[in-house]
């Protein structure tokens, strides 16, 4: 009887140890879940930053063509700032937060810039030049406000 | 020689803006696409600038003529700056930009705004 009671009681404490041997496993694994979607979220807002960086690269150089006066060359440029704008605000978009809207009046900004110096002549007039100079410059900033404010959030939650 | 040149063209676009120096037209553009003002500025010596403009591409060139020298100092700039790695460096462009400045400040005191020109070009259309 006093046997009997013993193996009943063995079997428990297996079974309790077993249980909590489980727990603890999962307990692991979702931590380690955790960790791998939070490690590929890191990745992604560096790739994110990185993008926006090339971005902003190609409208220095978009500004240095207009500042020359190479209409063709800044076409060009603009052109290829318009196409990449599109492809990387379809896969970060996430990541631009309250960015977003302020991203796509960047992106028609440089459409209609795009438009306007592909079709027409370079700006002759002093004070034509002068208005698409801001204007260009204005699109640098806006671009490098958004990457600044993409790499504090960055910075921010991978704190 | 070049750096004083740079130097005259500053101060010259300061005194054009305040439309203290007088410009005239010294050679309208014509099939060979050159524009040039003269300016005199006292005592025989005199500020010619001319732009050349084919397509994207434009020469400007600030020349200072002295008197009794057969001889002229110019400075001349370009918009096909040679390259430093894929755009233009800084200071090329820095340069053409103060020419450029320099040659509308000119344009836009003999000829006036470009805008004038506009409203003139649409009255003549309107005419027939």
């Amino acid at each position: 009887m006093i046997l009997h009671d013993l193996f009943d009681w063995s079997n428990s404490g297996v079974g309790l140890a077993g249980l909590a041997l489980t727990v603890g496993a999962l307990w692991q694994a979702t931590g380690a879940k955790r960790a791998a979607t939070e490690a590929k979220e890191a990745v992604y807002r560096r790739n994110a930053a990185d993008s926006f960086a090339e971005i902003l690269r190609l409208a220095e150089q978009f500004a240095t063509w207009v500042e020359c006066e190479r209409r063709a060359e800044a076409v060009v440029q603009v052109r290829e700032i318009v196409l990449r704008m599109a492809r990387d605000r379809g896969e970060y978009d996430r990541f631009l937060g309250s960015d977003a809207d302020k991203m796509k009046s960047v992106e028609s900004s440089c459409q209609r810039l795009g438009d306007s110096l592909g079709y027409s002549e370079f700006p002759a007039g002093a004070t034509e030049k002068r208005e698409l100079f801001g204007e260009t410059l204005k699109i640098v900033q806006d671009l490098s406000g958004i990457l600044g404010r993409i790499r504090a959030r960055s910075d921010q939650e991978g704190r | 020689m070049s750096d004083k040149l740079d130097q005259f063209a500053r101060e010259l676009l300061e005194k054009t803006r305040a439309n203290k120096l007088e410009w005239r037209v010294y050679r309208n553009p014509g099939g060979h696409g050159r524009e040039e003002y003269l300016a005199d500025v006292g005592e025989g010596y005199f500020f010619q600038i001319w732009r050349w403009v084919s397509g994207d591409n434009r020469t400007i060139s600030l020349q200072l003529r002295a008197p009794d020298q057969p001889t002229t100092i110019d400075s001349t700039v370009t918009n096909w700056p040679p390259l430093t790695g894929y755009v233009p460096a800084q200071e090329t462009v820095s340069r053409f930009r103060l020419y450029s400045d320099l040659f509308d400040a000119v344009r836009e005191s003999v000829c006036g705004p470009e805008e004038t020109l506009g409203k003139v070009e649409e009255l003549l259309r309107k005419i027939g």
